[in-house]
């Protein structure tokens, strides 16, 4: 149905490393590093998510040899753009002057996958050729600074991809599961005639149960992937997974008895992202020059909903 | 194998400490557990005994533990 062909991303310049969070709740970089791995992520602290969207945007372009007039169609999946409407996409439009219909999807931290498998139900109507995926996400708007327990885990980024027509999609599949309380971040009421003043929420986490759900979905897909294609862990060349925390990817790693360098990560520098986080870290290695043309990556994501999302993607670039 | 020394033998593999080092009264500090490590513990559990635990529950001591999986084993 599709293929991947260019990817980018971009991190805002400010970086809040452990010490920085050391001075503002009761923690240290030893607990946050043994629980999380995660030793920095970057924050922003200017201008708005469309500069940081558009700029993976036009990353991903160049690696692609595209130009925004190429695009037939510009996804963008976030919790939150800069304005409720216009969305988050049709800003980018504007700001790379693409010239195409453009709309957001809101699958939290599966939001790439989520948009992947649209994108390739829509290249296969033949009605779209060329589109733009882009993950981007502001985070710090919705994290509590004062809760030890999950202001440390979070960043902000921007991750994205340009998808054509091909047949690198082996596998693709996108879920959900109860757990509405177990992840969440309530947002605002105006005060007006109707309605009474409610501040946005913070983000919420069962870190627990959301532990749970990570690697148990992860690992009942790599099952999944193998009784569907008959492709087992071995035959896998990247495992790309949700960069949440260190330790669900450890735990994973493990019990699929695989090497670390099968296991890129982002997390110790960037935190967890949300829907960037994977589109991120493969851009990273694409610009490495470690995908070797052929090699199947396999991509997983969970997040609030509770969403899911795995895919196993042939590189053919 | 009894619940007990199942639950003793995956503590000992999880942490790697000989399972003569742990006894029900051996607590999560005791055993340099965090709650990570926990919820760890209560996949493999769930997966040996096929029950269902919730993750965010609480162990005091391993016997505690053993009595939470018994319990969810019936």
């Amino acid at each position: 149905m599709l293929k991947i062909i260019g990817t980018g991303r971009a991190i805002p310049d400010f970086i809040a490393d452990n010490a920085f969070f050391e001075k503002i709740v009761d923690t240290t970089d030893d607990w946050i590093v043994s629980r999380t791995g995660i030793k920095t992520r970057h924050i922003m602290t200017e201008g708005g998510l469309t500069e940081l969207a558009a700029a993976a945007a036009q990353n991903a372009l160049d690696n692609a040899n595209l130009e925004p007039a190429d695009l037939d169609l510009i996804i963008c999946s976030t919790l939150q753009g800069d304005y409720i409407t216009p969305s988050l996409a049709c800003c980018v439009k504007s700001k790379i002057k693409a010239d195409c219909p453009a709309f957001d999807i809101n699958a939290a931290c599966a939001g790439f996958i989520y948009s992947l498998n649209v994108a390739a139900g829509l290249i296969k109507s033949q009605i779209y050729n060329n589109i733009l995926i882009i993950s981007a996400e502001r985070l710090s708007k919705i994290v509590d600074y004062t809760d030890r327990s999950t202001c440390v885990l979070f960043g902000d980024g921007a991750g994205a991809a340009v998808v054509s027509k091909g047949d690198c999609l082996r596998y693709i599949n996108i879920g959900t599961k109860e757990g509405i309380e177990l992840l969440n971040a309530l947002s605002g009421l105006p005060e007006n005639c109707f309605t009474k003043k409610r501040e946005q929420g913070f983000l919420y986490m069962n870190g627990p149960e959301i532990f749970k759900f990570a690697t148990q979905t992860v690992l009942s897909e790599i099952n999944e992937v193998n009784r569907r294609l008959n492709v087992k862990p071995d035959d896998i060349q990247w495992f790309l997974l949700h960069q949440a925390n260190g330790r669900i990817i450890e735990t994973v790693r493990k019990s699929l008895k695989q090497p670390q360098e099968k296991f890129p990560e982002n997390y110790s520098r960037f935190g967890n992202t949300s829907a960037a986080s994977i589109p991120m870290l493969m851009d990273e290695v694409n610009r490495d020059n470690k995908f070797k043309k052929g090699d199947l990556l396999f991509l997983s994501a969970f997040g609030g909903g509770l969403t899911m999302g795995s895919c196993v993607i042939e590189w053919d670039k | 194998m009894e619940i007990s020394e199942k639950i003793i033998s995956l503590l000992s593999q999880h942490k790697d400490i000989p399972t003569e080092k742990i006894s029900e009264s051996s607590t999560m500090a005791d055993l340099g557990m965090d709650s990570l490590d926990y919820v760890e513990l209560i996949m493999q559990a769930e997966d040996e005994f096929g029950i269902t635990l919730k993750a965010d529950s609480s162990m005091t001591t391993v016997g505690d533990f053993i009595e939470m999986v018994k319990g969810a084993a019936k």
